[in-house]
């Protein structure tokens, strides 16, 4: 289990940084917002799986995924926002 | 090397950088993103000294609400050709545009000033007793009086009643005063600024319920873990700016009436406490019955929970609101 929580934290931390990299490298704005909006989703969703792994009850796992599913939806929708604005200016 | 102790380190040099970047920034809106970060690390910081009650409502109010107030004022700061989207420039929203570097005098009189503060509170940390944890053992020696587990929630709401009453009484006068500097009686035909769209108002009405869930569940939390009414206010007043911003009914739709029993109803709620305790025999301004304390409490943080998140929206509302010609 410990192995499993740390190799996922890990997989985690790796998207994370893709998507840092991603937001320093890109050159446009559009892009950027791809970078972290998909990249850092996938990673928080590791890092959840890691904590859902360790974690000692159900209704806490159910907390964390839940947790998840919510900065999704929130990520997402601020991502559209930005990116018809940019559109739209551009 | 301790883990835990290098993540300390890399918190105090973040906040130390953000806080010289910020300190520094010449564009405004630089300034204000930097600052709602500043927030986010100070909340991270606040964690760390295991005082989550204080790490929720600085995430919230600091780097949150205050992040939205400013950038509010930063707004109405733009001037006209930014308003268009045409010319983003940095170099617009400079405050000082024609005199950039200030100058001697300035400089010596704010470091004059910084560098006292910085000595007083030395000097005030340095006057704290060496050992002992203060009024912790006292506290928690009359927790089971105070009817409510939680030592935080004890003491705001019982033993220093009267220090969260006059931060209620600050929250109301804060609203009155912004309502006369916008020259207004009510929120009634404030409007977002940009005409709301679909897909944001699906996205609030998928929201909502989940946020007045969130709300009632650290309103509960308060009698036993680190939450209660200021927590639950400030998610309140993000429901509520949403809603307003999204076009959905929200405060603005409330009658005048309405809206200032909302603002003013946990200062009345205390206030009623407080007359009804000076006015009992047998007992103490301010002291509940062991009893009844609990109920009483309970119904203080409702009330005030109302009160916070109506005054704090309120406040973000009037400042990002504009009347409709």
């Amino acid at each position: 289990m410990e192995i499993l929580s740390g190799t996922l934290c890990l997989l985690g931390a790796f998207f994370f940084m893709a998507g840092t990299v991603g937001l320093i490298r890109f050159p446009d704005s559009l892009s950027r917002i791809h970078a972290l909006t998909k990249a850092d989703n996938l990673g928080l969703g590791f890092i959840v799986l890691a904590l859902v792994v360790t974690s000692q009850s159900l209704t806490v796992a159910f907390k964390l995924i839940l947790i998840w599913l919510l900065a999704l939806v929130a990520s997402s929708s601020i991502c559209f926002f930005l990116a018809r604005k940019l559109i739209h200016r551009g | 090397m301790n883990l835990t102790l290098l993540f300390d380190v890399f918190l105090i040099a973040a906040l130390l950088l953000v806080s010289w970047r910020l300190l520094g920034a010449s564009d405004l809106f630089q300034a204000t993103v930097l600052f709602i970060s500043f927030g986010l690390f100070l909340s991270l910081a606040w964690i760390r000294l295991q005082a989550p009650d204080i790490a929720l409502a600085e995430a919230a109010v600091g780097a949150g609400l205050a992040g939205v107030l400013l950038l509010g004022t930063f707004k109405g700061l733009e001037p006209e050709e930014d308003r268009e989207g045409e010319n983003l420039s940095s170099e617009a929203c400079r405050l000082d545009p024609i005199s950039p570097c200030p100058g001697r005098a300035h400089l010596l009189l704010a470091f004059t000033f910084v560098g006292s503060m910085t000595a007083l509170l030395l000097l005030a940390v340095l006057d704290l007793p060496a050992e002992g944890d203060g009024l912790t053992l006292l506290v928690f020696q009359s927790l089971d009086r105070s009817g409510v587990e939680h030592p935080v929630t004890a003491v705001l709401l019982n033993f220093r009643f009267y220090d969260t009453w006059l931060e209620l009484g600050v929250l109301v006068a804060a609203a009155l005063s912004i309502l006369c500097v916008r020259n207004r009686l009510d929120l009634r035909e404030l409007r977002p600024s940009k005409v709301p769209d679909v897909m944001l108002r699906r996205l609030v009405m998928g929201l909502t319920p989940i946020m007045i869930l969130v709300v009632v569940y650290l309103l509960w939390l308060g009698d036993h873990a680190p939450g209660g009414a200021f927590q639950a206010g400030v998610v309140l007043a993000a429901m509520l700016i949403l809603l307003w911003f999204s076009g959905h009914a929200s405060i603005t739709s409330l009658s005048r009436i309405l809206w200032l029993f909302c603002l003013i109803a946990g200062f009345a709620m205390m206030l009623l406490a407080a007359v009804i305790t000076a006015s009992w025999p047998e007992m103490r301004p301010l002291e509940f019955a062991e009893e009844w304390s609990g109920a009483i409490i309970l119904a203080i943080e409702v009330a005030a929970t109302l009160s916070i998140g109506v005054v704090l929206s309120s406040l973000a509302i009037l400042s990002l609101g504009a009347v409709e010609d």
